[in-house]
């Protein structure tokens, strides 16, 4: 299901860089790269800090691959907003 | 495998967004739709009474706020020689909040710099001249696909609606 989601999100930036190019009016491409992120931030969930087996807390590197994905996804989200709004 | 690609493309999505951001952020001048700060050029000094020789010159550059100067580009128009400005969006415009809360700019035209107070047009019936002067009435095209082609824009709205057309504000600039 994730690598779908990815896929339709990677197939639409594309549909969309070859419809309109790159272009700030470019709705397919800003969609696009919503769905993708969303699709890539669903393989690192993760909180920074967790604890393991002997109750240690110990970082997840994950999160930080998480944390670049929602702020990619906040401006993908908000620039399809201006778009369409 | 596909973490290590989703890795990847999380890099050059952060530096590509980090590049855009600087891009945006440090505009001097506007560029296209993205507003700018201070403008430069010959400031002319002396009254204008009459805004013809801006049509030679387009866009029209709008820098308002004085004290945090914000500039942006845009279209205008000019009716028996007095210079109008409208917003689309209405008071949703960056710009033309602005512009209420301050009417003092300054605008460029060419590479020159001209120092005007803006008034909000409120009278109907110059309102309704305005659109007819514009060819903006109700359900009748105003820009064809073929004049905005080659322009790197969307395709504007060939037609406005009346609730479209009132929600625009309309500036006459004057010179201060």
């Amino acid at each position: 299901m994730k690598l779908v989601i990815l896929l339709v999100g990677a197939l639409l930036v594309v549909f969309g860089l070859i419809r309109d190019g790159v272009n700030l009016y470019n709705e397919f491409a800003a969609a696009g790269l919503l769905v993708f992120c969303l699709g890539g931030a669903s393989y690192f969930i993760a909180w920074p800090m967790s604890r393991d087996e002997e109750q240690k807390w110990h970082f997840n590197p994950d999160s930080v691959w998480f944390l670049i994905y929602l702020v990619v996804l906040a401006t993908s989200g908000s620039w399809l907003w201006l778009l369409l709004r | 495998m596909i973490k290590n690609v989703l890795k990847g493309v999380a890099v050059v999505l952060a530096v590509s967004e980090i590049s855009v951001l600087w891009f945006v952020l440090t505009l001097a001048e506007p560029s296209g739709r993205l507003p700018g700060g201070r403008l430069s050029g010959e400031e002319v000094t002396g009254r204008v009474t009459d805004w013809s020789f801006t049509r030679e010159n387009r866009p029209l550059t709008l820098e308002v706020r004085p004290s945090n100067p914000y500039s942006v580009n845009t279209s205008f128009f000019v009716l028996e020689g007095n210079l109008y400005v409208s917003s689309i969006l209405g008071g949703d415009s960056r710009w033309a909040q602005f512009l209420i809360e301050d009417p003092n700019l300054r605008i460029r035209s060419g590479n020159k710099i001209y120092k005007v107070r803006a008034t909000k047009i409120e009278d109907p019936e110059l309102i309704n001249k305005i659109h007819q002067g514009r060819g903006q009435r109700p359900g009748r095209a105003t820009r064809t696909p073929e004049q905005v082609e080659g322009r790197g824009q969307r395709p504007a709205r060939t037609t406005r609606t009346p609730e479209q057309l009132a929600r625009i504000w309309f500036f006459r600039f004057d010179s201060r």
